[in-house]
């Protein structure tokens, strides 16, 4: 039977095909979905930062890129994933807030992309696809199965990535 | 400070000062439609996202969020957000007119406009008791998902503890045609300058 496991804010949860991984209302947070199509293992990752290095507490490993990604795919590879056949898709990143005064490098949501995209570089898992930036919320519903992402955005319906 | 060093005559502090804040706003608000305003008794709390999605509002639930940045002494961010149907209300009340469907451009202006009048009032109760200097920024409009409005509000303020300390005011209107919620979320450092005015 096919389930839908949810993924909270900060957090990451691994599954098998065909169960799906959700997300609801990422914002300035980022959704990494790691797959392995021949193992039919994947994972679903809401990162809140990108370095945990920039931080003083480091308190929760999946609230950070550089922290919860690492985690999580050694999880995928104990539970059958082989790491070179490891495939992300990605969302989020938006930039909520527009105020006049913003400083453009404190902009959480371009630094989360940033970082994801560096992370998962360095650990040579190529980005199929990406839905980032903009100034609009996200959901993200992975469907293992196929390994689609479909994006869900207020008064902008549904698209799949 | 972060939010688990707050002791409870903090937060008797901080329900007194949301309660001054959140009245004058409620009387502003009144005021301007004509029409009966209540308030709920202020909430001061410290939740979890999780808590926060299961009691306030689902994450992915649509909202109007209108967002105004506080300047000055004690810095922060005001998030009025209501459903879609109840900003249409406000603004027919607002606009005397009964054929509004949707968000045009002058709702936004009317809706901005209201929340701006809120704040402001709210900021000027908090400025003469807490003797602070405070302005309020132009406000912004969104239309979203509840929980990216504001998980980001959050993480923007420098705030990324797991849990959040939810400083809310909740307006009534008296046909019940109007529910909006008001956010008040001080930077960590007016946390801080705001505490330490108990002591004035």
């Amino acid at each position: 039977m096919k389930e839908d496991i949810k993924v909270g804010i900060a957090d990451y949860k691994i599954t098998k095909s065909p169960n799906n991984l959700i997300t609801l209302g990422l914002g300035s947070c980022v959704g990494i979905a790691v797959y392995d199509k021949k193992s039919e293992v994947g994972g679903l990752s809401h990162i809140m930062l990108p370095y945990s290095s920039q931080y003083r507490k480091v308190n929760k490993v999946a609230k950070y890129a550089d922290l919860a990604l690492p985690e999580m795919i050694e999880k995928l590879v104990k539970n059958g994933a082989r790491k070179n056949r490891l495939v992300a898709k990605i969302a989020g990143g938006a930039s909520m807030f527009q105020f006049s005064d913003k400083n453009p490098k404190l902009n959480i949501g371009q630094r989360n992309i940033e970082a994801v995209k560096e992370i998962l570089k360095d650990m040579k898992i190529p980005i199929k696809a990406e839905d980032v930036g903009g100034t609009l919320g996200r959901t993200m519903i992975v469907d293992l199965e196929k390994f689609e992402v479909s994006i869900k955005q207020i008064g902008k319906g549904i698209k799949n990535i | 400070m972060s939010f688990s060093e707050l002791t409870p005559i903090h937060y008797d502090f901080l329900k007194e000062v949301t309660n001054i804040g959140g009245g004058n706003a409620a009387t502003s608000l009144a005021q301007l439609l004509n029409k009966r305003i209540d308030m709920e008794v202020p909430t001061v709390r410290l939740l979890s996202y999780d808590e926060i999605f299961t009691n306030i509002k689902e994450e992915e639930s649509p909202v109007i969020a209108i967002s105004l940045k506080v300047l000055g002494d004690a810095p922060g961010i005001f998030l009025f957000v209501l459903e879609e149907k109840y900003a249409l209300h406000l603004a027919k009340l607002l606009l005397g007119k009964e054929d509004l469907k949707e968000l045009d451009d002058m709702v936004v202006s009317a809706l901005k406009e209201v929340v701006n009048i809120i704040a402001s009032s709210y900021i000027n109760a908090l400025t003469r008791m807490l003797n602070l200097n405070m302005v309020s920024s132009v406000p912004q409009f969104s239309k979203d998902m509840f929980g990216a409005i504001l998980t980001t509000a959050y993480i923007e303020s420098g705030y990324i503890d797991d849990k959040q300390l939810i400083i809310e005011n909740i307006f009534i209107e008296d046909n019940k045609k109007i529910n909006g919620y008001l956010f008040f979320i001080p930077s960590p450092n007016s946390l801080d300058t705001i505490i330490s005015s108990i002591n004035i």
